[in-house]
């Protein structure tokens, strides 16, 4: 998931700072940026010019009314930010606590939820060939290689794969109390899958759109289907220590593929 | 030169809107980033969740805190 750390800071004490310490704290500020780039944790990040440099926009029944700053009323001001790439709040928020704010004399920042993603499973269904084992011809491997290629540069690829057939896989079946170990193959193949696809995106809307631009996965281009499905996120099942377990063994949504 | 637009709005008022305006609103914004993208303005941007489920850090005396609740 990705934060946004917000660092709020008193401005008039920043500027009186002499000039060594401050580009002292500008030192901490990129080493701190550096350790976050090696971790693989940062996303991005600011830092912001003094409020005398801002103006605020209105737009109130159509009309556009700009204030200028400095604007007095506020104590702290944004000095800049960080968004984060965390596995949940908890990373986040060891990551805030290492911004060398406290350096500066002042309060440090408060850190935001970013965006929640939306994980969705693109499902390639089996076909006669696919259970087969018969391979995708070049020419669809291609078109596969360069969608998939254009998901990960856009940020939105997951994970995918495909599935060998079902005569090398197996079911187990309840009954009861006892579990019987089924060997493929399965027959009905229209219930069974070759392939899936995780992107993670911010809207159905989005994962519609990239949906339909899925290649058509049968090896000749005739009729077909595939299913799209949103995944469970941990958040949606409320709070609980199972659910805190999940996340401790980083279960808790996909790291994006770039 | 590189500018930073922080979109501040009434979530009270947000709250009241109905489904559909809210979701006219996320399009609008949508499309606004599209044109910024379009024409090279755009850097980079985020949405956030709602200040529930904000935490502040608050440094006092070297030693950091946190705070897990909504802002005043």
């Amino acid at each position: 998931m990705q934060y946004l750390c917000l660092i709020y800071q008193d401005e008039k004490e920043w500027q009186k700072l002499p000039p060594a310490e401050s580009q002292k704290i500008m030192g901490e500020f990129f080493a701190y940026t550096d350790s976050i780039k090696k971790s693989g944790n940062h996303a991005g990040g600011n830092a912001l010019q003094p409020t005398h440099t801002a103006t605020t926009v209105r737009v109130r029944q159509g009309k556009v009314a700009t204030t200028d700053g400095p604007f007095a009323e506020t104590k702290e001001q944004l000095g800049g930010y960080y968004p984060l790439n965390a596995r949940d709040l908890n990373e986040a928020i060891q990551l805030a606590a290492r911004i060398p704010a406290a350096r500066l004399g002042s309060v440090g920042g408060p850190s935001r939820h970013g965006v929640q993603d939306m994980r969705y499973m693109i499902i390639i269904k089996a076909t006669k060939d696919s259970e087969a084992g018969v391979l995708p011809p070049e020419h669809l491997l291609e078109q596969m290689a360069a969608f998939h290629g254009e998901l990960a540069k856009a940020g939105v690829l997951v994970d995918g794969s495909g599935l060998q057939a079902t005569s090398k896989g197996w079911r187990v079946r309840y009954r009861g109390a006892n579990r019987t170990v089924i060997d493929g193959p399965f027959a009905e193949t229209k219930e069974l899958i070759a392939g899936y696809t995780i992107i993670n995106v911010k809207s159905r809307a989005e994962a519609v759109e990239w949906t339909k631009k899925f290649p058509n996965p049968t090896l000749d281009g005739s009729d077909c289907e595939i299913e799209v499905r949103q995944m469970f996120e941990l958040e949606d099942f409320g709070p609980a220590d199972a659910i805190d377990r999940f996340r401790e063994l980083g279960m808790s949504g996909a790291e994006k593929l770039s | 030169m590189k500018f930073v637009c922080l979109g501040c709005l009434d979530k009270d008022a947000l709250g009241k809107a109905g489904r559909r305006e809210q979701q006219k609103m996320v399009e609008a914004c949508t499309d606004f980033d599209q044109e910024l993208h379009a024409k090279g303005h755009f850097a980079a941007g985020f949405a956030l969740q709602d200040t529930s489920a904000a935490t502040t850090i608050r440094w006092q005396g070297g030693k950091a805190t946190l705070v897990r609740r909504p802002f005043c």
